[in-house]
């Protein structure tokens, strides 16, 4: 982040620093719909989802008051903590299938289209889940977050060119996964 | 740019060339000028992808999440009431001048009081003969 970019939610983060009530419901109102659905996309387990929604608002919470603006914007470092959150538990959840392994995750259809939106999502969630960790985190950091390839590619620590080969394999393996759900 | 190069990018970065890098966007958009048909092609395709992902619509968080964050939330250190502060002080003021009065009281009565008086209060204070106090007569 260039010094004349700047950081649209620096003001507000200096307020709820300050311990400001208002400054408070605007960030949550602002960044926790993105934080739960991040969450949300990398774990696909609601609970699991708020866990980390939460835990990553207290970080915020006591980052604020001494956050200094400039090397990061802060959005960006809610993404990391986030995204760190998020692989503790998959790494967990790694260590625990070693042991017990789960059931497969249902990706086939469904008979019954009237809940065509449901099972449009329920078959995207599992797509998605199927996906290598890298691969899920680029799609999910570039679709869903809408962030740029350069920020994405820095929370990452990849080059712009890896986050490419990233993303294009990423959507190849999706495109293929719900082939019948696009025709 | 040439096709391969837009069909990479689109198959990376999806069907809006708005979303793609921006260093990248105004030779899209040239590419799309010149060659209108395989770049509809790629970005039809990729269209239909990232329609097909936006059906994934996860819950939007619940009043209970929010409340949760909520109680974590840094609060304001509460401004000291000025009437507050104000009668704090005024009690404090108070307390200090009746202890003075107190004492000036105490000292008028000590010397109006009788040799005797004095004496017996001497004699409690060194525990014996008033003779035995400082300043009493060899």
């Amino acid at each position: 982040m260039t010094a004349k970019e700047g950081d649209p939610d620096q003001d507000l983060v200096a307020r709820v620093g300050r311990g400001d009530q208002a400054a408070v419901q605007a960030l949550m109102a602002r960044k926790l719909p993105r934080m739960l659905q991040l969450a949300q996309r990398m774990l696909y387990d609601a609970a699991e989802a708020e866990d980390v929604a939460q835990e990553v608002f207290l970080r915020a919470w006591r980052q604020a008051p001494t956050w200094v603006p400039g090397a990061a914007r802060f959005d960006t470092w809610l993404h990391r903590v986030a995204l760190n959150l998020c692989y503790d538990r998959l790494r967990r959840r790694r260590e625990i299938a070693m042991a017990d392994p789960p059931d497969q995750v249902d990706t086939g259809p469904t008979p019954d289209r009237g809940l065509q939106a449901l099972e449009t999502g329920r078959r995207v969630a599992a797509a998605l889940v199927l996906l290598p960790d890298r691969q899920r985190e680029a799609v999910v950091l570039c679709h869903y977050q809408d962030l740029g390839n350069i920020e994405a590619a820095h929370l990452m620590g990849v080059t712009v060119e890896a986050l490419e080969s990233l993303l294009a394999r990423g959507r190849r393996a999706l495109r293929a996964a719900l082939a019948d759900l696009r025709e | 740019m040439n096709a391969e190069r837009f069909q990479t990018l689109a198959e990376a970065y999806g069907g809006s060339i708005s979303r793609w890098p921006a260093d990248q966007q105004d030779a899209a958009w040239a590419f799309l000028a010149e060659d209108p048909d395989a770049a509809d092609n790629a970005l039809a395709e990729a269209r239909r992808l990232d329609e097909t992902l936006d059906g994934w619509r996860p819950p939007t968080p619940s009043g209970a999440l929010r409340r949760r964050i909520l109680t974590t939330a840094p609060h304001e250190r509460a401004a000291p009431n000025p009437l507050r502060r104000w009668l704090l002080g005024a009690g404090a003021g108070v307390g200090l001048a009746m202890a003075t009065v107190t004492g000036v009281l105490v000292g008028v009565e000590l010397s109006a009081a009788g040799h005797g008086d004095a004496d017996i209060m001497l004699a409690a204070v060194y525990g014996g003969d008033p003779l035995d106090a400082p300043g009493a007569p060899s």
